[in-house]
């Protein structure tokens, strides 16, 4: 026996002797008192009666003697889960049924929250994380405020120069490595970053040192191109050995030093990403070459973070940002670029940053902030429905309360009692609900579109969300745990007793039940509507005319940075590849192009009519711009309604396609084709213009290109390779009879005509299609699910009440019987009462309900918030689902023998 | 007061403590003497329900200023004696003393309000 338990049961048996004392002790004061009233004169039973009226509650007076030596109420509560347990598993049923209906009421809950917690309000594991900002470039363009965009180098260094509020700023954009090892070549996520980026967030590092501003300098520093990994690629890659440090590994081509790992759980300031690599931001020139941009003033390219001095608020910086704005741009800027309306209207914005930063924030906040409101809601519908479950077995125990009532037990220790039950219920719940949503979140994440993000949030529960659940947990245990507490507490004892078997009258439980019902079906229908309107958003979106079609067609990136080919070559090259795949059995088109619909990604460019005086340069002028390769319509089903395709030929430069909402625009009132088309370029960096004129082909029918619920843009089409700039990394669109054989295709056209190339991986146009509605479909299906679960919770509720109506009336119902009542008449008795329940519900209902809808606009398609079908199908299901419930206890009550009834009274 | 049947009253915190040790400071006693004990001391103004005593012992015993024994009785009875500690009894002269104080207060503004009416 360890000491411990030894000063347990030291403990134990110390009390049990204090007890048996007090119990004995007490006894003996009885007896006493009872002899002297006896040697008074009375009987012997007339002197016990009154010897316990003078001494008063006698199992109270114990319980609080005993109370004295008691740490306060630890006993009585660990007594009373002791006899909950006892009580639970007398009715498996009940606790099956209320253990799971909170395993899932608060696994969704912890679910969702989880999700939020790593996406939206995790901090980063750095120290003082609330003084890190994040200054971000918000632009006004005519099109709408695009705002958290990206800085360059310029604009940090001047920043830096001026500021007097920031105490350390620093940039960080992130980049791919390919790192070349004996085994192979693999691509590494990681970053470029400012040499103090480490500092200012404030790191040490796990082993060696971490980068620093000796670092980032032309040509490398002191250890030539100085990298940090990761922990875990250190754990991983090099199972922790510390004699990595000062190892040279090839990176893009080009010999970098590990000079240190970072520290354990760092990931970076993006969120959704994990880098591996951390190199200085003067490594970029080495890595992109001609086309790097840190000494290009005119890209958009850096994060920017900085640390707020002491005693500097966000606001104040803020503010002095807006004054070094306008002296950036003109440090940075060439005078012809500078004065763009676009660029003096916009400005520097300073954002919490110690959250760090990811893509998916603005994209995924409202919808998230949507889902938890609504398993919040169905919690809610969760507590409503064991309130009424409870209370329906507190009913059926009135007996025992009123029995332990007279035994002398407190109102408070009756109401403590079933607390206990409900908290124990909830913790059992609980438990449940951590493994749903930990299994629930694995699949959850897979609807993320951003696939390395899915795969680098953490989703595993961590004490955060543990406590959350538990509290969730414990307000669960009082909501549905209370009322029937209060309830059974305040029962009126002698009539209890008195009465036996069942009554004809029903107690005050049975009018509370009702109260809980038609809010379980509000909710209920209001939690229907939204997920119809929802799932409704989904088809419309599906049904859009979207210009081109999507099953069996292939995307598949090229990655040609590092073959020898340049320009025309490279050209050829994807036109040999091209024709080759053709050849390849399956395969009945296929072509390239720069961008793919819906991918998220494009580009714009102004053009007018060469025959037009009007100004150029003007954001009414800019168009969808696309470099395509000949078959690209015909591969994606898009149809050509006048003209011709090119031809795949170096004559194809010097012509363009137009679709017909640009046509219509560039030449209204006339025929596109045949006229001159005039492409006007201003370069950012030095502030030259440029045009290039181009005749018109053909004309397209209209295709949606970056969301299907904005309708398709007005698009021009070039021929792919007069513009060099992303000749490296198109993507083969490849449509065949199958997605199988259109994917051997290509990667046997790709190792036979371009065998040094890395494997990238094809995504199915159908994938990319669903990714592009991916936070519609999460909305659509997990709202579903919320209201399946919260109808079948009405069901079990609205089969409880009419189980437990018909239990106590079925005197009342055997009575009418033997007057002549018909079993239709008691039928439509029971079901009135539904009916009735239903209603009352349907009517809050319905106006929660439009009010809910009218929240969810914002993430409808082609669904009006007060679409009469969707209200209409959403309380038939309602109505429908209730009466099917209340269709088993109305059998019973049809089959109750009355002779039987009566004879039980 | 208008009411000539006489009420019981609860006693105020401590009030049952305190003379239950000024019994037990006279001469150790058992539960039972110690009700009829106080019930007499005061002409049978004071009600106490006998069970409200054993919490108050219980309080007693755990702050050690009572200890207590088994033994027997004179009328040969199994019974529990219970006897005042030093701490016990430095306990009372304190609340007594602070009593008093308060009493004489509750004295001098019955008084007042009596001579004002």
């Amino acid at each position: 026996m360890s000491w411990f338990t030894r000063l347990f049961s030291g403990i134990f048996w110390r009390r049990r002797n204090l007890y048996s004392d007090l119990a004995e002790e007490m006894r003996e004061h009885l007896e006493e008192k009872t002899e002297q009233l006896m040697r008074e004169g009375m009987s012997r039973e007339e002197a016990e009666h009154t010897a316990r009226r003078a001494f008063g509650n006698a199992t109270l007076v114990e319980e609080r003697s005993r109370e004295v030596w008691q740490w306060p109420r630890l006993e009585s509560i660990w007594a009373d889960a002791k006899f909950a347990v006892r009580q639970l598993a007398k009715s498996p049923a009940f606790a099956a049924t209320s253990v799971l209906t909170l395993a899932l009421g608060i696994g969704a809950n912890t679910g969702i929250f989880t999700l939020t917690h790593a996406l939206l309000l995790k901090s980063l594991p750095i120290p003082e994380p609330d003084r890190l900002v994040r200054i971000a470039l918000d632009i006004d363009s005519p099109n709408g405020v695009v705002s958290d965009q990206p800085l360059n180098a310029f604009l940090l260094q001047s920043i830096q120069r001026h500021s007097k509020t920031l105490s350390g700023l620093f940039g960080w954009a992130p980049y791919d490595f390919v790192l070349k090892e004996d085994t192979g070549s693999r691509i590494y996520s990681g970053a470029v970053v400012s040499g103090n980026a480490f500092q200012v967030l404030g790191l040490t590092t796990a082993a060696g040192r971490l980068l620093a501003p000796a670092d980032d300098q032309r040509g490398g520093g002191p250890d030539g191109w100085a990298a940090v990994i990761s922990h875990r690629f250190w754990q991983q890659h090099y199972h922790s050995d510390p004699s990595v440090i000062g190892k040279h590994v090839t990176l893009t081509d080009h010999s970098v030093t590990i000079v240190g790992v970072a520290p354990k759980g760092f990931e970076g300031v993006f969120v959704t990403m994990h880098p591996d690599f951390y190199l200085p931001l003067e490594y970029e020139p080495v890595l992109r070459g001609a086309k790097s941009m840190l000494r290009q003033p005119g890209g958009l390219w850096i994060m920017v973070w900085a640390r707020l001095m002491p005693g500097v608020s966000q606001k104040m910086a803020a503010a002095e940002m807006r004054t070094i704005y306008p002296i950036a741009v003109s440090e940075t800027l060439p005078p012809s670029v500078r004065h763009l309306a676009v660029i003096e209207r916009s400005g520097f914005a300073v954002r919490p940053g110690g959250k760090g930063w990811s893509l998916l924030r603005p994209q995924y906040a409202r919808p998230l902030l949507l889902l938890q409101i609504l398993v919040g809601v169905v919690l809610l519908v969760c507590c409503v429905n064991l309130a009424g479950l409870c209370l329906a077995r507190a009913s059926t125990r009135e007996h025992e309360f009123a029995i332990r009532g007279a035994l002398g037990a407190a109102r408070t220790r009756i109401m403590q009692q079933l607390l206990v039950e409900s908290l124990l219920l909830a913790l059992c719940g609980g438990v449940l609900a951590i493994l749903f949503a930990w299994a629930t979140d694995r699949y959850l994440l897979q609807f993320l579109a951003d696939r390395e993000a899915a795969a680098s949030l953490s989703v595993r529960p961590d004490p955060f969300t543990l406590l959350l659940t538990g509290g969730c947990a414990v307000l669960c245990a009082l909501l549905f745990g209370l009322a029937p507490g209060w309830l059974a507490s305040h029962i009126s004892i002698e009539p209890v007793l008195r009465r036996s078997g069942n009554s004809i009258t029903a107690g005050k439980n049975a009018v509370a039940q009702r109260i809980f019902l038609p809010i379980q079906v509000a909710l209920t229908l209001a939690l229907v509507v939204v997920a119809a309107m929802l799932t409704a958003t989904v088809s419309h979106l599906r049904a859009t005319h979207l210009g081109f079609r999507i099953d069996n067609t292939l995307l598949a990136p090229a990655d040609f940075e590092r073959l020898p080919q340049k320009s025309l070559d490279l050209v050829h090259l994807y036109r040999r590849i091209i024709l080759r795949m053709k050849q390849l059995p399956g395969v009945d088109n296929a072509s390239v192009a720069v961008s793919t619909p819906l991918h998220g990604m494009g580009q714009t460019g102004v053009f007018t009519s060469a025959s037009s005086s009007k100004p150029a340069i003007d954001f009414t002028n800019r168009y969808w711009v696309n470099d395509v390769g000949a078959g690209y319509f015909a591969t994606l089903g898009t149809s050509m309604l006048a003209g011709r395709d090119f031809a795949d030929e170096d004559s194809d430069a010097g012509t363009c396609i137009l679709n017909r909402s640009a046509a219509n625009r560039i030449f209204p009132g006339s025929t596109a084709i045949g006229q001159s088309l005039r492409q006007t370029n201003r370069n950012m960096n030095v502030g030259k213009i440029t045009t290039q004129d181009c005749q018109v082909i053909g004309i397209v029918e209209d295709a949606k290109y970056t969301s299907l619920r904005e309708p398709a843009p007005p698009t021009v089409y070039l021929p792919f390779g007069v513009n060099t700039d992303s000749l490296a990394s198109m993507y083969f669109v490849i449509h065949a009879a199958a997605l199988v054989e259109a994917q051997n295709a290509w990667q046997k056209a790709l190792h036979e005509l371009a065998p040094g190339s890395p494997e990238t991986d094809p995504t199915s146009f159908a994938v990319q299609f669903d990714d592009s509605i991916a936070r519609e479909r999460l909305l659509s299906v997990l709202s579903g699910f919320f209201a399946a679960l919260a109808l079948l919770l009405s069901g079990i509720g609205i089969y409880g009440l009419m189980a437990s109506y018909v239990t106590q009336r079925t005197t009342e119902i055997g009575v009418r019987m033997a007057l002549g009542a018909t079993r239709g008449k008691i039928f439509a008795l029971v079901m009135r009462q539904v009916a009735a329940l239903l209603l009352l519900g349907t009517v809050t209902g319905g106006g929660l309900a439009v009010f809910a809808a009218h929240s969810i606009k914002a993430f409808l398609f082609d669904v009006s918030p007060g679409n009469p079908a969707i209200f209409a199908c959403a309380v038939l299901i309602l109505t429908f689902s209730g009466f099917v419930a209340a269709m088993l206890p109305a059998r019973r009550a049809v089959s109750i023998d009355p002779m039987q009834a009566l004879r039980s009274e | 007061m208008t009411n000539s049947k006489q009420e019981p009253r609860d006693l105020f915190p401590g009030a049952l403590e305190m003379m239950i040790l000024e019994s037990l400071r006279r001469q150790p006693a058992h539960g039972y003497a110690l009700v009829q004990h106080i019930q007499q001391r005061s002409n049978n103004l004071l009600q106490v329900e006998e069970g409200s005593l054993y919490p108050a012992l219980q309080r007693l015993l755990k702050a050690k200023m009572v200890k207590a024994e088994w033994g027997v009785s004179s009328t040969n009875r199994r019974v529990r004696t219970y006897q005042i500690t030093a701490a016990g009894m430095k306990h009372l002269e304190r609340e007594i003393s602070s009593f008093e104080r308060m009493f004489e207060g509750i004295a001098l503004v019955l008084d007042t309000s009596k001579a004002i009416s």
